[in-house]
């Protein structure tokens, strides 16, 4: 552990990126697997009616629930509706937070001011109280939970947005842009927001994990409005129930979660690498 | 910083461990630790609403009267009473030589501020008020005489006077803390003396040394277990945790999948109580299409198959409903069949024209689908309940939209907003007369939205029925126009499952269904 | 931090923590939910009798006049009574902090250390002098860290609950038993939490990993390894504290999931029960203390930060 390494492996050390640069083949070969298997399973009689709490057989891979409705098929059929819930709030954070962070670390001055405080207010509130407020006053439907988890996620997006924005606002060539005429909102277009994109993206990725927690939560918590329609967090949510008789069917869902989550971040990780 | 922090892990580690060997040793005392569910948001039993309060409460006051299993009523801190033949005025004549814990004597004056206090609209009185109807006036007679005048009719009375949330508390505790605290001071008469309340965490009561009297209801004359604490287990899933790791002695409202799993189990008995009140049922509404047409209102509840229901959800631990009332609620009678029968519903919905086309998975008529929207709680298992009669009733042709609200709130709000099929609402209660507010035209949970006439006078006229006969007659009538015009899907007969340790013996629950007599527990080891 | 960027970041602070108030305060009045409709839940009240009641609990009163009420009575310090059970709401947020604090503090505590020290070991996957069990061991805790992130805490709080039932059976009422019971959600909370703070300070050892000094001080032989990766760690404090000040501000009031799980009445639960009944006043202070904690944790992260960080010192004018 003490040895001395020889002199070119030091120099090479230092410019060395943290991770070989390996092709996730799990993590992709795994989101294939949910993503497709949840197409799949679309046409599916999900609701077909086998016998009640069954372990895990050849018939039934991942057993059989409360009503016996087929776990393996409800799970490829709920990670469908999930990810497609956390993609949504992540393109509304996302969106929502560029914007709002781009304009204030472009903008400068009171406006950026205002915006960076009202994006403070919105910080304060945890992410989970504010998606149960806004639950609270729009009602409970998949659209509200979308709606809640993308307005969660706003407020670190913005302040990426604002340094990256920030950081590209006083480079030379869009002071080279201003000072041939160009107006703020085209600089912001085609000048400010290109360079940011790559940053934003990265997050974007890594922010859609938190995504995905964040709904499952609130579907956890019987938000969600539609019980039939399964869901990740929901499963999860039935399965507590019947623990003592069938604790195989927590099992499902919880780690299918976690396993999605490790392969998102997994990819993001590696499409953000330089 | 690795190493400081095993460090710390360390020290932890060691210190639980001094604790653990330092652990109390059993205590000498015969304490009793009970399960409750929800926590209540206040625990004045004038004042609050809920189910949870009466339990520990039950056994801290006594009432005027006492309600037997057969539905009678027995004396209590009342030793008669009379009735006008008017039905306006009752007489209670009290019995002498019993005082709150506190010391201070019961008598026809601590009756008037009892009373009056649950009646006067500054006190805020979620239940209590509302149970005593068109109660007007106290009068004492004497120390220990009262009569109470009445401005109608009213039958469910004796019913409301029999329950913990008219029991009688002591007006010197009630001057000295005041609507606010008392609940947390609370002095009464009963076996019981209330000791604390922490909100949320647990109560505490006391065996009443002094208790020299008892209504015929409780087989014991002193309480056996000397201290009660309760702890609450909102959550279901943690309940069966709790009796498995010896937390609790007693739990209520257990899953029916852990009660059936633990009934197995020789160290655990399961205590089945059936709740008189309503069962679990879903309300049609008679002014939202498709359900505003009478076939399709019989056809949704000939086509539910109940039994499967009960036996898959509920383990098989609860009868079918077959009333809008549950068979165990003084005045049931049968008015909906319990059996599935899919054969007529498809005949009925075929004959209102809703048809089967080859093109769509579901019923149509002149171009639309058949579709009915489907609201639930999430509690009580409704959600499993409303995805299996989802599950029928596609089978049928009919298309279901399943949607859950999360709370109480929630649900009045999609009542007033009214774009529903079926509802679901259930209250608990001995007195058939809960059904008046569901069925009567202006009821605050008229769900049916129904304006029958029928229904109005043979309510109406229940509840101020003073002859126990007349009001069996009209009540059943009632039942019977309603499951005509078809109102009401009712699933299952709400039972509840109390899951008790071995060693606790002697536990029985009064005629309400929820309210254990907790004077007649006893403990075979401590 | 100089005393002026002190006082202004306190302005801004209390400013804030008062638009956020106000926010929600017209957001939950303007929503469908309705007090009473709780309220009355096993009553059997007629429209009369509610409207009698709507108008005692002065929930008729037009918004504005409500809300300028509301203002007055804060500015006497009185935040109101709850529409439930008429508790000042002053007395059942500090009885239900009484069971949130201390799972709060511990829990943080435990992240705080779980976090460092899983951290440090994840972050010798890319470390060129350690053997390759050892990478291997970090690449897996770096997994379990991203795991750990993604589990949702309903869930993994179940899983711990059911594995202490042989653990509790036999133990009676006592000191040890409550230290056992505040231990579960401890563990749960501490855990999840821990494993996110982990993650930030792996990616910052990481980074410090590949500054030359670190190299050229383990090149030399320089330890114990773990008082290097201290100073290391100084170098990128800052993000892990500015997360460990959000953690804080988060397992205050987003314990919710937990205190439901293991019976617990803590301020987290009370906030989604108010919130789904109506209980505006709750609400609004429990969420205007939330939003405090939040302002107050990031000023003391902050303060912290700048002080074992040179480089984040504000340059004197």
């Amino acid at each position: 552990m003490t040895s001395r390494p020889s002199p070119p492996r030091l120099a090479s050390l230092m410019t060395q990126a943290p991770r070989v640069r390996r092709t996730p083949w799990i993590a992709l070969a795994w989101l294939a697997l949910i993503l497709l298997g949840g197409v799949l399973s679309a046409g599916a009689a999900l609701h077909v009616p086998f016998a009640s709490l069954a372990p895990p057989s050849p018939i039934h891979p991942l057993g059989t629930d409360l009503l016996g409705r087929d776990v393996g098929l409800r799970l490829l059929a709920g990670g469908l509706r999930t990810l497609r819930m956390a993609a949504a709030a992540t393109l509304i954070a996302a969106v929502l937070g560029s914007i709002w962070g781009l304009v204030a670390g472009h903008a400068g001055g009171w406006l950026e001011w205002i915006l960076v405080h009202a994006n403070d207010v919105l910080l304060s509130v945890p992410g989970l109280v504010l998606a149960l407020v806004v639950i609270a006053a729009l009602g409970q439907h998949e659209a509200t939970i979308i709606l809640a988890v993308g307005l969660g996620g706003v407020g670190s997006y913005a302040r990426l947005a604002r340094s990256a924005a920030a950081e590209t606002s006083h480079r030379s060539f869009v002071l080279a842009a201003r000072a041939l005429g160009a107006g703020e909102v085209r600089l912001l277009q085609h000048h400010v927001f290109p360079n940011t994109l790559e940053a934003l993206t990265a997050y974007a990725l890594l922010h859609f994990g938190w995504a995905l927690v964040n709904s499952a939560s609130l579907t956890f918590l019987g938000l969600g409005g539609a019980p039939s329609i399964p869901d990740w967090g929901q499963m999860l949510n039935e399965s507590r129930l019947v623990f003592l008789n069938a604790p195989w069917l927590a099992a499902a869902p919880g780690t299918a979660l976690a396993l999605t989550v490790l392969a998102v971040q997994r990819l993001g990780e590696w499409i953000a690498q330089p | 910083m690795r190493k400081f922090g095993a460090r710390v892990l360390a020290a932890g580690l060691l210190s639980c461990g001094l604790l653990a060997a330092c652990a109390a040793p059993p205590s000498t005392v015969s304490e009793l630790h009970y399960g409750l569910t929800l926590v209540p948001t206040g625990l004045d039993p004038h004042i609050n609403a809920s189910s949870e309060l009466g339990i520990p409460l039950r056994s801290v006051y006594d009432t005027l009267i006492f309600r037997d299993a057969q539905g009678r009523f027995v004396p209590g801190l009342a030793r008669a009473w009379t009735i006008s033949t008017d039905g306006l005025s009752y007489t209670f004549s009290l019995r002498a030589g019993v005082s709150f814990h506190d010391g201070t004597p019961f008598n026809g004056e601590a009756v008037r501020i009892n009373l009056e206090r649950i009646l006067n609209p500054e006190t805020k009185s979620q239940k209590a008020r509302f149970m005593l109807g068109p109660l007007t006036r106290i009068e004492v007679l004497d120390a220990l005489t009262v009569r109470l005048s009445l401005s109608e009719p009213f039958a469910p009375l004796l019913d409301a006077l029999s329950q913990p949330y008219c029991g009688m508390a002591s007006p010197t505790a009630l001057a000295q803390w005041g609507d606010t605290d008392y609940q947390f001071h609370q002095v009464g008469t009963g076996p019981y003396r209330f000791v604390e309340y922490i909100s949320g965490d647990h109560l505490t009561l006391e065996r009443n040394p002094d208790y020299a009297w008892g209504p015929s209801i409780y087989n014991n004359r002193k309480a056996a277990v000397e201290r009660i604490v309760f702890r609450f287990y909102a959550d279901p899933a943690t309940r069966a945790p709790a009796l498995l790791s010896g937390e609790a002695d007693v739990m209520g409202e257990l899953p029916p999948q852990d009660a059936l799993r633990l009934q197995q189990d020789p160290s655990f008995q399961l205590v089945p109580v059936p709740i008189p009140g309503q069962p679990l049922a879903l309300y049609l509404n008679t002014q939202s299409p498709p359900t505003d047409d009478l076939s399709v209102r019989q056809a949704l509840i000939a086509s539910a198959g109940r039994q499967a229901i009960i036996d898959t959800i509920f383990g098989g631990l609860s009868p079918v409903a077959t009333s809008p009332i549950s068979s165990s609620t003084w005045g049931f009678v049968e008015v909906v069949p319990a059996a599935q029968d899919t054969a007529r519903a498809e005949a009925l919905l075929d004959e209102a024209g809703w048809l089967r086309a080859a093109s769509s998975e579901w019923r149509v008529r002149n171009g639309t689908a058949l579709t009915v929207e489907v609201v639930i709680p999430p509690w009580g298992f409704n959600p499993q309940v409303g995805q299996m009669l989802e599950q029928q009733w596609e089978a049928l042709g009919i298309r279901v939209n399943l949607t859950q609200v999360a709370s109480f709130a929630g649900l009045r709000e999609a009542q007033a907003a009214g774009k529903y099929n079926l509802l679901s609402i259930n209250l608990s209660g001995a007195d058939p007369d809960l059904l008046r507010p569901f069925f009567v035209s202006d009821g605050s949970y008229n769900l049916s939205r129904v304006a029958d006439a029928q229904l109005d006078t043979l309510l109406g006229e229940a509840a101020r029925a003073s002859d126990p006969a007349e009001r069996l007659r009209l009540m059943a009538e009632a039942q019977q126009r309603v499951a005509a015009l078809a109102l009401v899907l009712p699933v299952r007969d709400y039972v509840n499952l109390n899951m008790a340790r071995a060693g606790v013996e002697g536990l029985s629950y009064d005629a309400q269904g929820w309210f254990p007599l907790l004077i007649d527990v006893s403990l075979t080891e401590p | 931090m100089s005393l002026r960027t002190f006082l202004r970041r306190i302005l801004g602070s209390l400013t804030t923590i008062w638009l956020v108030t106000t926010l929600v305060f017209f957001a939950i009045r303007l929503s469908h939910i309705d007090p009473l409709a709780a309220l009355l839940g096993q009553g059997l009240a007629s429209q009369a009798q509610a409207a009698e009641m709507r108008t005692a609990l002065g929930l008729d009163r037009p918004l504005l006049q409500q809300y300028a009420l509301f203002l007055s009575g804060l500015a006497r310090g009185d935040l109101g009574r709850s529409l439930f059970d008429g508790q000042p709401v002053v007395r059942a947020i500090a009885q239900s902090l009484r069971f949130t604090a201390p799972l709060a503090l511990s829990a943080w505590l435990l992240a705080i250390a779980l976090g460092l020290a899983l951290g440090s070991l994840a972050s010798r996957a890319s470390a060129w002098e350690a053997g390759r069990p050892a990478r291997w061991l970090a690449r897996l805790t770096s997994a379990a860290l991203v795991l750990g992130t993604s589990t949702p805490v309903a869930w993994s709080g179940l899983l711990i609950l059911w594995a202490a039932v042989p653990l509790l059976t036999g133990l009676h009422p006592g000191p040890a038993r409550d230290v056992a019971q505040l231990a579960l959600p401890t563990l749960t909370l501490g855990i999840a939490s821990g494993c996110s703070l982990g993650r930030v300070a792996e990616a910052g050892l990481s980074r410090a990993r590949r500054e030359p000094f670190f190299i050229a001080a383990r090149a030399r032989g320089i330890g114990p390894l773990w008082r290097l990766e201290w100073s290391a760690l100084r170098t990128t404090l800052a993000p892990v504290i500015s997360l460990a000040g959000v953690e804080a501000a988060f397992l205050l009031g987003g314990t919710m999931v937990t205190e439901t799980l293991f019976a617990r009445p803590g301020v987290g639960r009370l906030l989604v029960e108010s919130i789904l009944r109506g209980d505006f006043p709750l609400v609004q202070a429990i969420v205007a203390l939330m939003a405090a904690g939040y302002a107050l944790f990031n000023l003391l992260a902050d303060v912290l930060a700048s002080s074992l960080d040179p480089r984040l010192r504000e340059e004197t004018e």
